[in-house]
């Protein structure tokens, strides 16, 4: 025990291989895929069964593996090389741990936050569901879905920088969803008088929370959990606890149906040949402007100093309270933002929507490598997160994977990427 | 055991020293820090381990402690051959380490603290009553006057560090490691911990000892280590090591004159206090300054003399507007009325103010060193607001050259700075604000004798330029080399006034205990 002598060899040749394994398995994968989408997947998994009949050791493996899981020849290759990739990247980031070059990059948050992306998509071209990955539309889907979320993390990512938190943009996102309805279609009014006042709802939940936070000194955590309980309340109240939606209730009780509004036409709607959602341009356009905000203005610099060490934020004379509370304007806003989307493309306002969004959010803002206690972090991850999380949902959804599965299995997953987004000291 | 025995036990430990670390060399990713360092530690010795900052001194300890898990080399320990995986894997060995950057959990209480990780349990649960009586002996013993039940985080920086040394000395470890035990302790409080050494030394404890205090390394070191640039550069005894010689090994080249310090050429008052006073915050009975006058001209420097308690922080701190509107009396700069509201204010108006602690205070750890040095002065880098990364670059370029600041890379995270290094660009980031009046609290604390020069200098430099500067230090030579004239505190209240001439050693620590001075003028 005494005399263990632990010699430790560079990495430089384990990071090497491993790295070597994971871009192999990759390209095959990529080349499976590719001929899978040119061929049609139904010929493509036929040849391969009788090429492995031909085969009689790996056959009787490989078909046992086939009849248990229920699982096409083809999608059985595919998932040898993903775990093959797997081991590989394990292999390369325990070694890069004591290297230089590629492999130390390995302990980079942005490479972390790709390399998980890079797994989720490889999901998604192992369990391909018949192919149905190949096709544009699931790819347009899967970051239209992303993009509420998105939106509702680029704020999240804000306040998690300045060592906050903001529990209420879900609540907000309904809260808004209900008034951009009600003004639209009931009340008729035009997008450039209703889309401002929403926004400014939005900012104003944000800022009411952000003064009782940073104002008055009350927990995050607390001040905005209050806020998550009142805009909820309020949108119910501003309901009057029903659907907004364009089934519009006559004085004597019977309903007629409206025109779904243009504006709400519109941003449900897609452009480049129907090959990009509006809401997805509005998704990006946002986090375009909050990463500016973030990487390229005093304000931003400031938020990462408090999130840093507010105090000592606070004798480098940054003005820490109104720095903070803009903080959650800007969550606010985006929320609102996201309120927008959400009533566009359900057409209605309803005032339980977003229900939990603002756990999707924070679990996107982790996942990128935004630490929870503040000052590091930012959007670029973020937006590697969002496209993660998106794509998880997808490629679950199209295999048909139960709810509640799919719940679990997110759950899980949420941890393994937290797990490889963890700094070491 | 008979008188023989111990004789024997006494001769192996003389051929076999306690600690022996062979060949260590670690590297952060690129940045090679140890190259192939021994160090050997013996009982009953006190090993003093010099180098300048950054030279690997706190890593090669917390390879020892536990910390840094992975390296090359060998560690031995009393003739085995070990590899400390954890703190208290290292505990568990016998090794106790005092850590330079405080590792005290500051919501705790001190007796928490002190028993952390090695709780007093009785019958399943923390026996807190027993934990405070232990406490309370321990502090007793080493003569340290702190309320056991106060949480950490409230205590003055000092205190932490005492507490932080009880900790380590509640092990009854065989080595102690110090890293930098009295950076922030004063006179009395080093005296105490002196004699605590003697102690150990006396029970055949071995003693790690890093300090850039030459006094102290002349005072207590039976041998000493030097690294440079993370190689060993010699270890030998302490006789063998003159100043002058020591300071050889630790830069390389030698060092005229350790206090650079030109016949000030007052001009205009600068700063004037009048009945200055701090108000009484969170539960204190007393202000923490009271009417307190004094007088800044340009191109001056003004020591303030006193010792743990007189207020002198707290001074600057009022001043600066860190306690807010909390301050009453009369603040003139140039002549103006200086509205104190809060350290932006105070920023604008032209004062900086280095404070004492700059992991808690200072610096903003998760931060680059660029980021840290434009801190305070985004407002004028970026004046509409959009900032000018180039910009920033070649400035903090240019002020980390004033410095000499030894950092890999400028976009480095300034956790990863050695203390000494953290400290230049905590200094750094207050030259950036082009202060009329700097407020030095500890400037030289945890920075090396090379380095230590080129802050004084610096500080001639600029008063030379007109700047006044308010000197805060412990260290009492600093004190008297550098100040054009000497104010004492004590509990608040100003005891004395001293010029060049008239400042002793022992008339300042007299004033510094409370005893009015009759030549105050
Ligand atoms: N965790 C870390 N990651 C990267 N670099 C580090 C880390 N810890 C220390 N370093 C680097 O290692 C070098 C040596 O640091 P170390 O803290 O050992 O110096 P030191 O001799 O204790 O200096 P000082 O007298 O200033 O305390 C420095 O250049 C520092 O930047
Ligand atoms: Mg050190």
């Amino acid at each position: 025990m005494a005399h263990q002598n632990h010699q430790y060899s560079p990495g430089t040749a384990r990071a090497t291989i491993g790295l070597g394994i994971f871009l192999v398995s990759l390209l095959i994968l990529i080349a499976l895929f590719a001929a899978e989408v040119l061929a049609g997947f139904g010929e493509l998994d036929q040849k391969m069964q009788t090429a492995i009949t031909g085969l009689p050791g790996i056959s009787s493996v490989l078909g046992l593996a086939m009849n248990l899981f229920h699982c096409h020849a083809l999608t059985a290759i595919k998932v040898v090389f993903y775990v093959g990739a797997i081991i590989g990247l394990a292999v390369a980031a325990r070694a890069g741990r004591e290297t230089r070059g590629v492999a130390s990059w390995l302990n980079l948050p942005v490479c972390r936050a790709i390399l998980a992306l890079v797994l989720v998509f490889l999901l998604g071209v192992v369990f391909s569901a018949e192919g149905a990955f190949g096709i544009v539309g699931t790819h347009r889907d899967a970051l239209r879905q992303a993009s509420v979320f998105g939106l509702l993390a680029c704020g999240m990512t804000l306040v998690i920088i300045g060592g906050g938190i903001d529990l209420g943009v879900g609540s907000v996102l309904a809260l808004v969803s209900v008034t951009f309805s009600l003004m639209s279609i009931h009340w008729g009014w035009q997008p450039w008088v209703s889309v401002p006042a929403c926004l400014l709802l939005g900012a104003m939940c944000g800022g009411l929370a952000g003064t009782i936070t940073a104002g008055f000194r009350i927990q995050p955590f607390v001040a905005t959990l209050a806020m998550m309980v009142f805009a909820r309340g309020l949108a119910k109240t501003v309901s009057g606890g029903t659907k907004i939606s364009t089934a519009v209730k006559n004085p004597d009780g019977t309903f007629r149906y409206v025109d779904v509004p243009a504006v709400f036409r519109f941003i449900d709607s897609r452009i480049l040949d129907g090959n990009l959602s509006v809401v997805t341009v509005i998704f990006i356009v946002c986090a375009v402007l909050t990463w500016i905000l973030l990487a390229r203005h005093r304000w931003g610099t400031h938020l990462y100093a408090i999130g840093g060490n507010e105090e000592a934020a606070r004798l480098s004379g940054v003005p820490v309270t109104s720095t903070k509370i803009l903080s959650y304007v800007a969550s606010g806003l985006l929320a609102g933002v996201a309120g927008l989307c959400q009533a566009a493309q359900e057409q209605q306002g309803d005032p339980e929507t977003g229900a939990g969004y603002e756990l999707t959010a924070i679990a996107i803002v982790v996942i990128g490598g935004t630490t929870l206690t503040g000052g590091r972090g930012g959007i670029g991850l973020t937006l590697l997160g969002t496209l993660t999380i998106g794509y998880l949902e997808k490629i679950l959804s199209i295999n048909a994977v139960p709810e509640a599965s799919r719940l679990m299995l997110t759950g899980v997953i949420i941890v393994a990427a937290v797990l490889a987004q963890r700094r070491k000291r | 055991m008979s008188p023989r025995s111990q004789v024997t036990h006494a001769h192996d430990t003389d051929n076999e020293p306690l600690v022996r670390m062979v060949g260590i060399s670690k590297k952060f990713g690129a940045n090679q820090v140890l190259r192939n360092v021994d160090l050997e530690i013996r009982a009953g010795e006190v090993l003093v381990l010099a180098g300048e900052n950054g030279a690997g001194k706190s890593t090669l300890i917390k390879i020892l402690g536990g910390v840094h898990t992975e390296f090359d080399g060998e560690i031995w320990i009393q003739g085995r051959l070990v590899r400390p995986k954890s703190p208290s894997d290292a505990a568990a060995l016998g090794v106790a380490v005092i850590y330079q950057e405080l590792s005290l959990v500051p919501t705790m209480t001190v007796a928490d603290n002190v028993f952390l990780g090695r709780s007093i349990v009785k019958r399943g649960f923390v026996d807190h009553d027993e934990q405070r009586r232990r406490a309370q002996q321990l502090l007793d013993q080493l003569g340290i006057e702190i309320p056991v039940e106060s949480r950490v985080e409230d205590l003055p920086i000092a205190q932490q560090q005492l507490t932080e040394i009880a900790k380590a000395l509640a092990r009854n470890a065989r080595v102690i490691v110090m890293d930098e035990p009295t950076s922030a302790l004063n006179a009395p409080e080093v005296e105490k911990l002196f004699n605590l050494v003697k102690d150990l030394k006396q029970r055949g404890c071995g003693i790690v000892y890093i300090t850039h205090k030459m006094e102290e390394i002349q005072r207590i070191a039976d041998r000493i280590t030097v690294l440079r640039d993370g190689e060993h550069v010699g270890t030998a005894p302490a006789s063998d090591l003159p100043p002058a010689r020591l300071i050889q090994w630790l830069v390389g080249r030698e060092i005229e004159e350790q206090f650079p310090r030109h016949a000030a050429t007052p001009g205009h008052e600068r700063l004037r206090l009048r009945g200055f006073t701090v108000l009484p915050m969170h539960g204190q009975l007393r202000p923490p300054v009271e009417n307190v006058d004094l007088v800044v001209r340009a191109g001056e420097i003004v020591g303030i003399g006193g010792l743990q308690g007189s207020g002198a922080s707290e001074l600057f701190m009022g001043l600066f507007g860190a306690y807010g509107q909390n301050v009453r009396g009369e603040a003139l700069l140039d002549g103006k009325l200086l509205r104190i509201q809060s350290p932006s204010t105070a920023i604008s108006q032209g004062v900086a103010l280095l404070t004492n602690d700059r992991k808690a205070t200072g610096l903003v750890l998760s931060m680059s060193v660029i980021a840290n040095a434009t801190l305070a002065g985004l407002p004028r880098i970026s004046p509409m607001g959009w900032r000018r990364p180039a910009l920033e670059r070649s400035i903090t370029a240019s002020l980390c050259d004033r410095v000499s600041l030894r950092a890999a890379s400028l976009d480095m995270e300034v956790e990863w700075l050695s203390g000494g290094n953290q400290q230049k660009v905590a200094l750094a980031k207050w030259l950036q604000t082009e202060p009329r009046l700097l407020l030095l609290d500890e400037p030289t604390r945890g920075i090396d004798v090379g380095a230590k020069r080129e802050v004084y200098q610096l500080m001639d430099a600029l008063t030379q330029q007109g700047l006044a500067i308010l000197l805060i230090t412990s260290e009492l030579p600093e004190l008297l080399a550098m100040s054009d004239r000497i104010i004492v505190l004590h509990r608040g209240m100003v005891t004395a006034e001293f010029d060049r001439s008239s400042a002793t050693p022992e008339r300042v620590l007299a004033a510094a205990m409370g005893r009015q001075m009759a030549n105050r003028g």
